[in-house]
């Protein structure tokens, strides 16, 4: 999954989600991780701080309130939406405006939302970490793996996990070479972003501003 | 007969209703399996996304393609050394016997064809193929992990080093 892929279908769960594949992305992904830690972050603090919903009796009197001012306006204007409500012309075009701005607000709220609920489920999920019992073999300098020769039909080079290959062709012959070295002192797996990057260089993404 | 008013409330509702529908289709990733040929939600569970590059490697040289800037390490890993132009980079999500392209010049092409989506292993097997004229003068099998990218390292017929690098999710 692209970087792209993991924000959106955080924000927005798809059915053919794949938690593992989401998972092991946020395990590798330092960028994503930093998102994901924020929003679990934005949605602490917003648990934390977040006022409490009025009673039921509080609601009571703000409509009776309404009801009451509604009550108490004059026959002519009774039909009418209460002044508040109306739009005269002149503010026709603020109100819509608004309303659009409003609109964005409620979508993007919804939106954040919904990326900040993807995140707790992930977070709590038993897939929060790569899927282990795979024997990662690594070593410190590159090292061949394998050697094919064609006999025919086309021979099948397998990688294993964590592996970084190099299938090196001279001649009829075909080497493979493992070029990962180790576990990354800072654990970024340095691969896996460049995979991001030629993922990205091959679909690139223009950022536009007003 | 509604009011002036009343259809101006009417149409704000209206702007508000098709906002949120479509920041939700914007937001439910409608244009990545638009874009890709993958028609429903089934077809996107078959399919993966096959990353394709083909870069020139110029032994000697320290000059490495802007564009390359992010991968220039990883570069210099497998091939010291070496100055690197960018051929052609390709990324699509491609469904079983379909396959992605780049075009090295020349006359060459380097084909990459999604044999299967997930083997019994949890592997994807891909096919690597390097055309010349449309004739294939190489081809391997590779059956790999998702989310690893591979390399192939081979001079072509006129004398070019070229290296590919293949991922595929």
């Amino acid at each position: 999954m692209r970087c792209d892929d993991v924000i959106r279908e955080l924000a927005n769960p798809t059915e053919g989600r794949d938690p593992i594949e989401l998972a092991y992305h946020l395990a590798h992904c330092k960028v994503c991780a930093r998102k994901a830690d924020q929003s679990i972050r934005l949605e602490q603090i917003w648990e934390a701080t977040r006022p409490s919903d009025p009673p039921a009796e509080t609601w009571d009197r703000i409509w009776d309130r309404v009801r009451g001012r509604l009550e108490g306006l004059p026959d002519a204007s009774h039909s009418r939406p209460p002044r508040w409500f109306r739009l005269s012309s002149r503010n026709v075009a603020r109100a819509r405006s608004w309303g659009t701005v409003a609109a964005i607000g409620i979508v993007g709220v919804s939106q954040a939302a919904a990326v900040m609920l993807a995140f707790g489920l992930s977070w709590k999920s038993p897939y929060s970490t790569p899927p282990t019992g795979v024997e990662i073999r690594r070593t410190d300098a590159p090292m061949v793996v394998q050697t094919l020769s064609p006999t025919g039909h086309d021979p099948t080079v397998e990688i294993d996990e964590g592996q970084v290959v190099l299938i090196k062709t001279e001649g009829s012959q075909i080497q493979v070479i493992d070029l990962s070295s180790g576990e990354p002192a800072d654990n970024v797996d340095r691969w896996y972003l460049a995979f991001n990057d030629v993922e990205s260089m091959a679909n690139p993404v223009v950022a536009m501003a007003e | 007969m509604p009011r002036v008013d009343q259809v101006e409330l009417d149409v704000r509702k209206t702007v508000v209703f098709l906002l949120m529908v479509s920041g939700s289709l914007i937001g439910s990733g409608h244009p990545v399996a638009l874009a890709s040929g993958v028609k429903n939600s089934n077809d996107f569970q078959k399919a993966s996304q096959v990353t394709l590059v083909a870069v020139q490697a110029t032994p000697g040289s320290q000059v490495v393609d802007p564009r390359l800037g992010g991968v220039r390490t990883q570069l210099k890993q497998i091939l010291p050394n070496h100055g690197f132009q960018l051929l052609d980079a390709k990324s699509q999500r491609i469904l079983q016997d379909q396959s992605v392209r780049c075009d090295l010049g020349e006359g060459s092409t380097a084909e990459v064809l999604l044999r299967q989506v997930l083997d019994d292993t949890g592997k994807l097997e891909l096919q690597l193929l390097l055309l010349h004229e449309g004739q294939a003068v190489f081809s391997t099998f590779v059956k790999t992990p998702s989310n690893q990218l591979f390399f192939l390292e081979r001079t072509l017929m006129d004398g070019r080093h070229i290296l590919i690098g293949v991922g595929a999710r």
